[in-house]
């Protein structure tokens, strides 16, 4: 079982737990520019993720 | 929220957000309750949850959302505009430039040699200066955020563009016909607003308008956001400080403002640059269209 979180064109396929942190250091996100929503919730970067969870990257820099 | 030395639960999040914009809004004299504001409301995050927030702390607003054209992206921004105004019970003010002026954004890069993002601009800034004197708002205020105004910052400061830096501000007072223009979310970054539209089931237009790619400002932004990463609070240091220093750039005597020949609202110039771009775009279109 493994979790595949997308984020505009890019995509990354966690087969077990990590930290919201890494998972964004290795879609290479700038956790700056986005929040993140697990299983319905905003979450910090603590946070652990994995296969079961529901996630999502919300982007949320703009050209103003 | 590391720069603040904060952590919040989403209820004490959203209060805080509310008396933030309170205080921003009173410590730097923006409006008060007998005011009548004029919130320009885009469909993105940052206007929409300025609208939602202002109504709840009980000002006298006025809603104007300005179509501009684009195909597809103008549309599904005036849905969320409508989404909100139906929230809110409010019937906001809508210029559709199509029907008002017979020309687009889109056609200025059609049919014009024309930057659309500077005629944008410039429809923008004369469609809330004209329907606030209509609508008899004496202020208008924008979304514009820390991360609109730190990236707007560095750019002028690496160009030591010094008109612009002259009037880079959170308050633009009224002057010669021009009315005043406060910016109540300018020391909030975007992903603050975002998680505050988040929880508060505001949802906005998500994608970019189709003339943004390559846009400076988001190279700008995206460079503050990595040095945000391993020096939080670095942005609203860089804009704070640049305030509290903003007058060495001020100069002694404005330009006087008069009014335009054709339209009536605040130029230095004869015939002011709104006019002089619908009437540039709109023969263009008629020659090339």
């Amino acid at each position: 079982m493994s979790l595949v979180v997308k984020y505009e064109d890019k995509e990354l396929e966690l087969t077990k737990s990590t930290t919201v942190k890494r998972m964004l250091e290795r879609m290479d996100i700038p956790p700056e520019t986005v929040f993140v929503v697990v299983n319905g919730q905003v979450v910090t970067q603590d946070e652990r993720v994995g296969p079961g969870n529901d996630v999502q990257i919300i982007k949320v820099i703009s050209g103003g | 929220m590391r720069h603040h030395h904060l952590a919040l639960c989403g209820d004490c999040f959203t209060t805080w957000m509310k008396n933030q914009t309170m205080r921003n809004i009173r410590r730097n004299n923006m409006f008060r309750q007998e005011d009548k504001v004029l919130v320009c409301v885009s469909g993105g995050k940052d206007s929409l949850a300025l609208w939602f927030i202002l109504e709840s702390l009980g000002y006298q607003i006025e809603a104007m959302h300005i179509d501009l054209g684009i195909p597809d992206y103008s549309a599904r921004s005036r849905d969320f505009v409508m989404q909100m105004a139906e929230r809110l019970g409010r019937e906001p003010i809508i210029v559709d430039i199509g029907l008002d002026l017979g020309i687009t954004v889109e056609d200025a890069q059609k049919y014009s040699k024309r930057n659309p993002c500077s005629v944008c601009g410039i429809i923008k800034r004369h469609y809330m200066n004209s329907v606030a004197v209509e609508r008899g708002c004496n202020v208008v205020a924008t979304g514009h955020n820390l991360d609109d105004e730190a990236s707007t910052l560095l750019m002028n400061t690496l160009s030591w563009n010094l008109d612009y830096l002259a009037h880079q501000s959170p308050v633009s007072p009224p002057h010669d016909g021009l009315v005043k223009k406060v910016r109540p979310f300018c020391f909030f970054g975007e992903r603050e607003i975002g998680i505050f539209s988040f929880l508060n089931g505001i949802d906005w237009v998500r994608e970019e308008c189709p003339h943004v790619g390559g846009s400076s400002t988001m190279e700008y932004k995206y460079l503050l956001t990595r040095l945000e990463e391993d020096h939080p609070g670095i942005r609203r240091h860089f804009y704070a400080k640049f305030l509290q220093a903003r007058h060495v750039f001020e100069k002694e005597n404005e330009t006087t403002l008069h009014p335009c020949d054709r339209c009536g609202m605040a130029t230095s110039v004869g015939t002011c640059a709104f006019c002089r771009a619908v009437e540039q775009i709109s023969e263009a279109k008629e020659k090339f269209g």
